[in-house]
């Protein structure tokens, strides 16, 4: 039998980046090896998982695409704003399965769009970096799945846009939508 | 094990051993979790009918062998071919009882939070590969790294994530 598959190899052939030769091979070896094979099972069930995660940001596309499988998606616009008296607010109700935030702004001449999502108190916070986004509507599409509850325990979240325009960033706003989960 | 005469306890034991290899298999390379399940039902029935027969010629090469047909299931599969989808249909009833082990996707909830306790930058490029399926070349330039710098910080990302899932303290 060959030698045991190094994590770093096994990871790359979950990635895609083994040519069909060398894919071939570990594949091979996997099949035959208890220890590697009990190693790759570990790591299919969270890169398995991770690739049926929806991105918190996703393109129109696979906006359309989920609805063309079936998923109930309740869109809502949201313009920049604080204020806790203008912010726009979705719910989850029992017919939904996917609420997305269509957070509205100028990104016409971005070369490049990114996100934060930060709890009120700043913790946990996520920076999402190269997200897609429309330059013709100017809409940013953020996903949030219902097995979300409580990730913010805090209060709802601030999403903040920013653009990158040849090579200067420019804030494009901060959004928060009141979640109602039921 | 006896090429002619297999028993129900050893071909349970025989689905036991390779239903999470397949399956394995079919979520690297199929990347559908529910292909993956009809890999591992398909690859199991055939290698089964062919022991069953005596088709099978090297009995202690199992491994080979089931590896093989996992690989050319698959690649049939892809093609959506007739054979394959006659397979599909009797796939479900030729299986011993039971035959497969429990076996569950990582816990959403679970991985969103072990996610969210990683560096942002091992996030980015953990959400990128296998969300966003981009390779390290890709990824490398989005983020100003080097592509070997995103493998690095990609497998050490994931080593995280696993012991996090397992509710193991990061090292």
């Amino acid at each position: 039998m060959s030698a045991c598959v190094s994590y770093p190899t096994l990871v790359a052939l979950w990635a895609g980046e083994l040519n069909e030769a060398e894919a071939a091979a570990v594949d091979e070896h996997l099949f035959g090896c208890d220890a590697c094979a009990a190693a790759t099972e570990c790591l299919a069930k969270v890169v398995g998982a991770l690739r049926e995660k929806l991105p918190f940001v996703i393109s129109h596309a696979h906006r359309e695409r989920l609805e063309a499988a079936g998923t109930r998606i309740a869109v809502t616009d949201v313009e920049p704003t604080l204020d806790p008296t203008l912010r726009p607010s979705a719910r989850f109700t029992p017919n939904v399965d996917l609420l997305v935030f269509a957070l509205r702004g100028d990104v016409s001449s971005a070369d490049r769009v990114d996100v934060e999502i930060a709890s009120p108190t700043g913790e946990p916070r996520y920076v999402l970096e190269d997200v897609p986004f429309d330059r013709q509507t100017g809409e940013v599409l953020i996903a949030c799945q219902r097995h979300y509850e409580g990730m913010f325990p805090a209060g709802d979240p601030i999403f903040s846009v920013q653009a990158v325009e040849a090579g200067k960033r420019r804030a494009i706003g901060e959004y928060v939508v009141t979640h109602v989960w039921r | 094990m006896n090429a002619t005469t297999i028993e129900p306890d050893q071909e349970r034991s025989f689905c036991q051993r390779y239903s999470k290899r397949i399956r394995a298999y079919g979520l690297c390379h199929m990347r559908d979790t529910a292909a993956a399940e009809d890999l591992v039902q398909q690859v199991l029935l055939i290698v089964l009918q062919a022991l069953r027969d005596g088709r099978v010629k090297d009995v202690d090469n199992l491994d080979k062998y089931v590896f093989g047909t996992c690989r050319n299931t698959a690649m049939d599969m892809r093609r959506g071919s007739a054979r394959q989808r006659r397979i599909a249909a009797d796939a479900a009833t030729g299986l011993p009882d039971s035959y497969e082990p429990r076996w569950e996707l990582a816990d959403r909830s679970r991985l969103d939070q072990c996610l969210g306790n990683l560096e942002a930058r091992a996030r980015a490029v953990v959400l990128a590969t296998f969300v966003d399926d981009r390779d390290a070349d890709d990824v490398s330039r989005s983020m100003s790294l080097s592509a070997g710098n995103v493998r690095v910080i990609r497998h050490r990302a994931l080593a995280h994530l696993q012991r996090c899932m397992k509710g193991e303290q990061p090292s």
